[in-house]
């Protein structure tokens, strides 16, 4: 290992850049440069390891040269290691970086080394990353492009990335939905059709009309819960049959979970409750049908 | 599955804590598994975080309360079944395993000191005198899927083949009943089988037994003096679930010709799950189906299908002996009143199983 030199800007940026794997858009802090307040970029040979944000910072502010210091007699898998520790950055790394770490890793034969960087990787010591980075580099790139942007979380996009890339324009385009009814109906459409076998070639029209619909989450709910809403449906038809207008409601557990219904309604009068009594009373005829729905 | 070579190949080191280090148990093992590296270490913070995983086996003695009960599950009835720790993680990897969710970077666990466990329900089977005490090892483990290297079960069994009130129970998914056949008195030991239709096993329970395997293996525990139980946990909804779930109630009676006073009890559970099993299983279709939260925050099949789906099982089990019992684990009571008609304390046959055992 060398001490500190001086290099000129140009002959940096003409060095080889395989490690060029982090995020340059929040730029290192001009003043702190204007200083010579920054760490000594390390490089082995014509390959420079870590450093483009102050590089380009530094192009900025019309520096010429930099301090770099030579690391030598290290392979691909320190030199990663080297600028994950000098990114410092630890839990903090967009999908498309990791997806960067790893095909660097990949394109060096040390793909199997992965897990072992977690711990300069993540937070915890989950090593999911890898698997997530690797389904992160097949993702479209709109997806890509919508996971970077913050219009949905990975999670979901991988859940849907079988779709066409028009099923995503749509949503975009469609009714104004917040972050998490996005990854509610997504999540509920993907599932559905996965489970019912649509065919991809019919995914893109039934999201349309989903979307077009007047309540898409309402209507996605439907297509993930077709058994529930079917009984959500009949329940109020027969609801409505027996007590519309009555200002008398009668109202299951939750899900249709549980043994017992509430009843519940207002009076005004000793007239008037007596004609809601007399109504319970003739419900009481009707009271297996109500109950058939938890049995 | 069954030979050391299955073993010797899946674990890749041993640790033993010095406590246990002269017991038969861990004698056992290193000459069972002779080209494993082992260590000797205080205690199990001594191992070193890289081998804090399911290929690791640690040895070592049961702490704090050698005897639990099922932890049950708020606003489900649960049937007061005790629980013994004595293999702590299983390797056969089913994907709606929910211990999956928490024994994570955890080594296996074998806990070798018998000898306090066996006492403390001695005890507890002495203060419910007349009572059935039901007991077992499957609660954090599978129980015999690395018996058969330690031979701890065979233990407990002759322990307790004296007290007339202990059902000691080894629930296991593999067939690995060799190692208990020849032991002389059996007590009310019973071996507990869950089961699946073959199509479930081959997709969701990893390197399980077969379901014909399993079945071999009741039918001769059963004809070596074993009571034998078989659980229908969980049971899953998929378009053929009825055909396939009687077809395998059919195959216990009429193929394996299991008979019913052997039968110690039956249970179902259908499957559920907790938000977070789904979320570390990814996308996979035993969640598609339609599931709803439950009180204790548990998704389930919606109430109405639950009930269609253990009426059937139930009504064809009864067609076979109608004395076998059978219970609905983690059920609320609504779907026991829907099924059995009312709670187990009303049901003749199950409010003796479903006894609180006192003393714990």
């Amino acid at each position: 290992m060398t001490g500190t030199v001086k290099l000129p800007l140009k002959e940096i940026e003409q060095m080889e850049h395989p490690l060029e794997l982090f995020d340059r858009s929040k730029q290192y802090d001009p003043d702190l440069l204007a200083d010579n307040l920054y760490p000594p970029l390390p490089f082995s040979g014509n390959m420079l390891i870590w450093g483009y944000r102050i590089i380009s910072a530094a192009k900025e502010n019309g520096l010429t040269e930099l301090a770099c210091k030579e690391i030598t007699g290290k392979g691909p898998l320190q030199n990663l290691k080297t600028a994950l520790k000098l990114e410092n950055r630890r839990g903090k790394y967009s999908w498309e970086e990791k997806a960067k770490i790893l095909e660097y890793l990949k394109n060096n034969n040390i793909g199997e080394k992965a897990v072992g960087l977690t711990a300069y990787i993540e937070e915890g010591s989950d090593t999911s990353w890898v698997k997530n980075a690797a389904i992160f580099r097949e993702l479209s790139q709109p997806l890509r492009e919508m996971i970077e942007t913050g219009h949905i979380d990975f999670k979901t996009a991988a859940l849907v990335r079988k779709f066409d890339d028009d099923i995503f324009l749509y949503i975009e385009k469609g009714k104004k939905l917040s972050f998490s009814q996005k990854r509610l109906l997504l999540t509920y459409f993907s599932e559905a059709v996965r489970r019912d076998k649509i065919d991809n070639s019919r995914t893109a029209e039934l999201l349309k009309n989903i979307l077009s619909s007047e309540n898409p989450l309402k209507t996605v709910r439907e297509l993930r819960f077709p058994k529930l809403s079917r009984m959500e449906k009949k329940y109020n038809a027969l609801h409505s049959r027996y007590l519309l207008k009555s200002g008398i409601r009668i109202t299951p557990p939750a899900y249709f979970e549980g043994d017992s219904f509430s009843v519940q309604f207002t009076f005004n009068s000793s007239k008037n409750l007596s004609e809601k009594i007399r109504k319970i009373q003739l419900i009481q005829e009707h009271i297996d049908e109500f109950l058939s729905f938890l049995r | 599955m069954n030979s050391y070579p299955f073993y010797a190949e899946y674990f890749n080191k041993i640790y033993i804590t010095a406590d246990v280090k002269n017991t038969v148990y861990a004698e056992r093992i290193l000459k069972r598994l002779p080209g494993t590296p082992f260590s000797i270490i205080k205690a199990r913070k001594d191992i070193p975080e890289s081998d804090l995983n399911s290929k690791t086996i640690l040895i070592t003695s049961p702490k704090g309360e050698t005897v639990g009960r099922c932890p049950g599950t708020q606003g489900h009835i649960c049937c007061n079944y005790l629980t013994i720790d004595l293999y702590i993680g299983c390797t056969i990897g089913c994907s709606y395993c929910i211990m999956q969710s928490y024994l994570n970077f955890s080594p296996i666990v074998v806990n070798a000191e018998p000898e306090k466990q066996i006492q403390r329900v001695l005890e507890i089977a002495g203060l419910n005198s007349g009572r059935t005490i039901r007991i077992g090892t499957g609660e954090v483990g599978d129980s015999l899927l690395f018996d058969p290297l330690f031979e701890l079960s065979g233990v407990f069994i002759e322990a307790f083949s004296e007290s007339p009130n202990i059902f000691f129970e080894l629930k296991t998914k593999t067939n690995f009943v060799e190692h208990l056949l020849s032991i002389p008195e059996k007590g009310n030991a019973v071996i507990g089988f869950s089961l699946n239709p073959q199509n479930i096993a081959d997709r969701e329970e990893g390197i399980a037994g077969t379901v014909q395997e399993r079945l071999a293996a009741a039918k001769k525990a059963a004809d070596n003096g074993y009571f034998v139980s078989f659980h229908f946990d969980p049971i899953f909804l998929y378009p053929e679930w009825k055909k396939d779930y009687l077809k395998l109630v059919d195959t216990i009676f009429n193929e394996y010709t299991i008979p019913a006073e052997k039968i110690v009890w039956i249970s179902m559970g259908t499957f559920r799950y907790p938000a977070g099993l789904k979320d570390r299983a990814g996308v996979k279709d035993i969640f598609l189906e339609e599931f709803v939260p439950s009180k204790d925050k548990k998704y389930r099949y919606i109430q109405k299908t639950r009930t269609a789906m253990y009426k059937s099982i139930a009504d064809r089990i009864a067609g076979f002996g109608k004395d076998i019992p059978i219970y609905m684990c983690m059920e609320s009571r609504s779907l026991w009143k829907n099924v059995f008609g009312g709670i187990p304390a009303d049901i003749s046959g199950l409010s003796d199983i479903f006894n609180h055992t006192r003393g714990l």
